[in-house]
């Protein structure tokens, strides 16, 4: 995942903060609050690198993902995607730097326009970017070596996607995602919709791409199962935040923050059955009024006062692993210390 | 690893997909041509059609009118005969030859009606529903103003107060107050497709709003809003009937079902044929036309499950 000079940067999210703001009033309208959906996030991904980010659904994920995208304008915080800061670019450098940065979705059956044949929607990138085209190809070549690619028949083209099943649509959106050569890919949740077989296939092809085209993943996501698979470093999301950032295994080794410990106690699993696992109580608190202090303080089962009053930022605790906990589990201590959280 | 996938071969076979590609028009006349309704509606409308495009071949115009010397006096009132199949009216004029005349200024006022008012709506509608924020307010509450006021009452106002010759009195008046349903459907859709997946998907491709609204929102409303299109065809049809019979639309010489159907009510009672004739082809028109866009519906969604 590294080259020779040591891991490349090819994105990077600098305090990104999104907050919607809630409105009362029909013909003039005032805010009169607002969500925070994502509340202060940093993180870097290199070239070849997978970065899952995973959590609760409505901890800010796929918002953080739009951002990524400048699919909508943060609040506050920078993306830079190799070279360009995003919100520096005017509209035509921004259409031409989503060459470099595409989007895979979850719902293969509302990803692909339903008036729209195969063919029209991989071939919908080159009518964007009419520059883009591989040298020597037309549009209609182009499309038939696409859908080659991720494992489909060329002959499909003047198929409408509701002629194909879910696997198959979703290898028709990764094609589309791929047409202009992207380096990093935004995976949303892209196999949550899938049956566990067909999501293995997927899983298989993304980490071909990968391999034969150097991509770099942002996968989102909140099974942990997948997870595992495919990521080689996760960053665990609560509320807005990354609370715990470490290489996968280190994660599902030694999880530092009690929030991924509950998380990874979720996962059902033969081995820990009859074990006493930390369980997570009621709800995600509300984005619009966050807990003071640590935001997970309120499901905490190793919250004190401290908590509350002083929140607390990530900080190392181990290679490359950062947790962002007042009282983290440290090194191999995690996994025994399980037992007797509850 | 090979070029492509393990289980590409699987797909690559692509034996569960089955039946050979259809176009969108193709599948939805794939489907159409299996559905009872539609060939009903069809055949109602093939007459239709004839009566508005060539009516000379089904009746003389000459018996619509006194001048000409069609109608005599002498005659009226008479009864359905072999001579005057639906009889005559009150002037003596024969009712089939004025029933199949009759037929072009009414579906006329359908047609246009019902092609102008969906023209305003689906842009009003989609720009409205694209943009949002003030500009969707602003012409939400124009909507609104408009949705407000009553179509009858509001085309009463307009046809007393201008003098537009013939149907097109009509038109202007749906042109006016009747755009608000299309306006608010493709409202609705836009907003709904402005949301969709694949909008956002051609949004990280770099696709411009015209892009956005043209290939992507506005093919996904054609369905809906082909539907409402006919059925307010329909619905026009009776509109300018209605006007006609308040004597506001279509004015002597000139005449229509509508005109028919309220010259026919002070002689209902003796001469019942006067208003039955007109009146049921205005309901058997509007009919076919209801029942057209209902089975178009049906068709034209690329989701539904395949019928055959």
């Amino acid at each position: 995942m590294t080259d020779a000079e040591g891991p490349v940067p090819v994105l990077r999210a600098n305090g990104l903060e999104k907050h919607y703001p809630i409105t009362r009033g029909v013909v003039v309208r005032r805010a009169v609050g607002q969500v925070r959906a994502v509340d202060g996030v940093s993180l870097v991904l290199h070239r070849g690198e997978t970065l899952a980010i995973v959590g609760e659904s409505g901890c800010g994920k796929s918002t953080l993902g739009r951002l990524l995208l400048a699919l909508e304008p943060p609040t506050d915080g920078t993306v830079w995607v190799t070279g360009d800061t995003l919100g520096d670019l005017n509209d035509n450098e921004l259409r031409r730097k989503r060459r470099e940065i595409q989007l895979i979705l979850q719902d293969p059956y509302t990803s692909l326009n339903p008036r729209m044949t195969v063919g029209a929607i991989v071939a919908e990138p080159f009518a964007i970017h009419k520059e883009s085209l591989p040298g020597g190809q037309d549009r209609r070549g182009a499309v038939r070596a696409l859908l080659a690619e991720v494992g489909l028949s060329p002959e499909l083209m003047n198929r409408y996607p509701h002629q194909f099943s879910g696997g198959q649509r979703q290898r028709i959106g990764i094609a589309r995602a791929l047409a202009l050569r992207p380096g990093v890919i935004v995976a949303d949740e892209p196999v949550s919709a899938l049956d566990v077989s067909v999501q293995a296939q997927v899983l298989n092809l993304l980490a071909d791409l990968q391999e034969r085209r150097g991509l770099s993943y942002v996968f989102i996501s909140h099974d942990l199962a997948v997870v595992r698979q495919i990521a080689d470093r996760v960053a665990v999301m609560y509320l807005g935040r990354i609370v715990e950032t470490a290489p996968v295994d280190a994660i599902y080794d030694h999880a530092a923050h009690p929030y991924t410990q509950a998380l990874l106690a979720a996962v059902p699993s033969a081995r820990s059955r009859g074990e006493e696992r930390p369980k997570l109580n009621g709800d995600v608190p509300s984005a619009v009024d966050p807990p003071s202090g640590c935001r997970f303080r309120t499901r905490c089962w190793k919250a004190q006062d401290l908590c509350a009053t002083q929140e607390p930022q990530l900080r190392e605790v181990g290679t490359l692993h950062e947790a962002a906990c007042h009282f983290p589990e440290t090194g191999a201590a995690s996994s025994a210390a399980r037992g007797d959280l509850t | 690893m090979s070029d492509t996938t393990p289980d590409a071969e699987l797909v690559l076979a692509g034996e569960e997909i089955g039946d050979v590609p259809r176009g969108l028009l193709g599948d939805a006349w794939y489907d159409l041509r299996r559905s009872v309704v539609f060939w009903i509606s069809a055949v109602l409308l093939f007459f239709v059609a004839l009566m508005v495009l060539v009516p000379g071949l089904l009746a003389d115009i000459e018996l619509t009118s006194s001048l000409t010397g069609g109608c005599q006096l002498s005659d009226s009132l008479q009864a359905p005969s072999a001579e005057h199949w639906f009889g005559t009216d009150r002037q003596g004029c024969d009712v089939y030859a004025l029933t199949i005349h009759g037929a072009r200024p009414s579906v006329m006022v359908g047609v246009l009606g019902a092609v102008i008012t969906t023209a305003i709506g689906a842009v009003v509608g989609l720009v409205a529903g694209f943009y949002g924020g003030w500009i969707d307010g602003v012409l939400s509450r124009i909507v609104d103003i408009f949705y407000g006021l009553p179509l009858l009452l509001g085309g009463i106002v307009m046809l007393s107060a201008l003098s537009l010759p013939g149907i097109w009195g009509v038109v202007a008046v749906l042109a006016v107050l009747g755009w608000v349903p299309a306006a608010r459907l493709v409202r609705s859709t836009t907003i709904e497709g402005r949301s969709q997946e694949y909008t956002l998907a051609a949004r990280a491709l770099g696709a411009g709003n015209g892009r956005l609204m043209f290939r992507h929102i506005l093919p996904n409303a054609i369905g809906p809003g082909l539907v409402l299109a006919v059925i307010s065809l329909g619905a026009f049809v009776a509109v300018e009937a209605t006007f006609s019979f308040l004597g506001l639309g279509i004015r002597p010489p000139g005449f229509s079902w509508g005109t028919m159907i309220s010259d026919a009510q002070s002689v209902f009672f003796q001469a019942p044929w006067t208003l039955l004739f007109p009146a049921g082809f205005l309901s058997l028109t509007v009919l076919a036309f209801i029942l057209l866009g209902d089975a178009a519906r049906d068709s034209l969604d690329p989701r539904r499950q395949q019928g055959a």
